[in-house]
C-alpha cells in the first residue's frame, strides 16, 4: 500500500492540506464561513463516496455468479465423457439427467439473449468477463481509497480550523 | 466525527504538518483495508470448515461401500465416484487454505504498520487524536 498520496483521480478533486488554519480563516469572512465552506466540500465527498460504493456493490455482486459458472464449465471441460447429473428443475426439486460429453454450452448474455458456444470458447468468454468485473472493482477500490484520503484530510482540517478559532477567541478574551 | 472535550492540560499544541496528515490518511486506509481482510478471512474459514466436512463424507464412502456421491457444481448435482470426488474436494481445500494463508499474512502486515503509526501519532498528539474507535 503506497505511503504517498495518489495522484488526482478521474473526477475526484483533491482536498488541499491547510498549512496554516489562521491564514485559511483570514481568506474567508470569518471562522464560521471558513467552516461552512469546508463542510460543503465534506458533504460533496461523502455523496461521491456513497455513489461509488453503490457502483462497486452492483458490479461485485456479479462476480460470485461468474465464478460459479466458470467452475461449472471447467468441470465439464475436464470430464469429456458422459455424466449423470441431478439438475435443479424447481426450488429444491432435482431430476436425473444424462449429459453426453459437453461440446457446446449456452451462455445467457442478458436482454433475453442466449448464445451457444463451443465449451472452450465459453470458458474463455467467462474468464474475460470475470477479469473485466474484477478490474472494474479494483478501479473503484482505488477511487474509494483516494476519496477516503480526501475525506480524512477534510475532517482533520475541520477540526484544526475549529480549534484555531477557539484558541483565538480565548486569546482575545484573555 | 466524534468530538470529546479535552481539559486544558490534555490539549496538544502540536501543529499538524503535511507529513502528519499523510500518516493519518495512511492509518485510515489501512484500517479500512483491515476490515475488508478480516471479513474475507472469516468467509474463507467458514468455507474451509465446509470443505473439511465434505472430505469426511467422501472418506466415509470407502467405509460405506458407496459408489458415488453428488458433487455440487454450479446449480447441478453431479454424480462422481470416489476418485473424482476426493480429487475435487482436496484441490478445493488446498486452494482455500492457500488463499486464507495469504489473507492472514496481509492482516498481520497491516496490523504491524498500523501499530507503528499509532505509536508515532499518539507520541506527537497524545489524547488530541483517537485511533482506537
Amino acid at each position: 500500500m503506497a505511503a504517498k498520496p495518489t495522484v488526482a483521480h478521474r473526477g475526484i478533486p483533491q482536498a488541499d492540506f491547510i498549512d496554516n488554519p489562521n491564514a485559511f480563516i483570514a481568506q474567508h469572512k470569518n471562522a464560521e464561513e471558513a467552516l461552512t465552506s469546508l463542510n460543503e466540500q465534506y458533504s460533496k465527498y461523502k455523496f461521491m463516496d456513497a455513489q461509488l460504493i453503490r457502483q462497486k456493490t452492483s458490479i461485485a455482486g456479479r462476480i460470485p455468479d461468474l465464478e460459479a459458472s466458470l467452475k461449472t464449465i471447467q468441470f465439464y471441460q475436464q470430464k469429456r465423457e458422459e455424466t449423470t447429473v441431478n439438475h435443479e428443475i424447481a426450488d429444491g426439486v432435482y431430476a436425473k439427467a444424462t449429459v453426453p460429453a459437453v461440446e457446446n454450452v449456452s451462455i445467457w448474455l442478458g436482454c433475453s439473449t442466449m448464445v451457444e458456444y463451443p465449451i472452450d470458447d465459453a470458458e474463455a468468454l467467462l474468464k474475460r468477463n470475470l477479469a473485466g468485473a474484477r478490474a472494474q472493482v479494483a478501479g473503484l477500490d482505488s477511487d474509494l481509497d483516494y476519496l477516503k484520503e480526501q475525506i480524512t484530510t477534510l475532517e482533520v482540517s475541520l477540526a484544526r480550523v475549529y480549534n484555531a478559532d477557539v484558541l483565538r477567541r480565548r486569546q482575545t478574551r484573555a | 466525527m466524534n468530538s470529546s472535550v479535552l481539559t486544558r492540560e490534555d490539549e496538544s499544541n502540536a501543529e499538524v504538518t503535511r507529513a502528519d496528515q499523510e500518516k493519518i490518511n495512511l492509518f485510515s486506509r489501512l484500517n479500512t483495508r483491515l476490515s475488508g481482510l478480516k471479513e474475507r478471512s472469516e468467509r474463507l474459514e467458514a468455507d474451509i470448515d465446509s470443505i473439511e466436512q465434505s472430505e469426511m463424507v467422501v472418506e466415509e464412502m470407502m467405509v460405506m461401500d458407496q459408489d458415488h456421491v453428488l458433487l455440487n457444481v454450479g446449480t447441478a448435482l453431479v454424480m462422481a465416484d470416489e476418485d473424482v470426488a476426493s480429487t475435487y474436494v482436496s484441490t478445493e481445500k488446498d486452494s482455500l487454505k492457500a488463499k486464507h494463508a495469504e489473507v492472514v499474512a496481509e492482516i498481520n502486515k497491516a496490523e504491524g504498520e498500523m501499530s507503528a503509526l499509532k505509536q508515532e501519532l499518539y507520541g506527537k498528539f497524545g489524547s488530541s487524536i483517537n485511533l482506537d474507535p
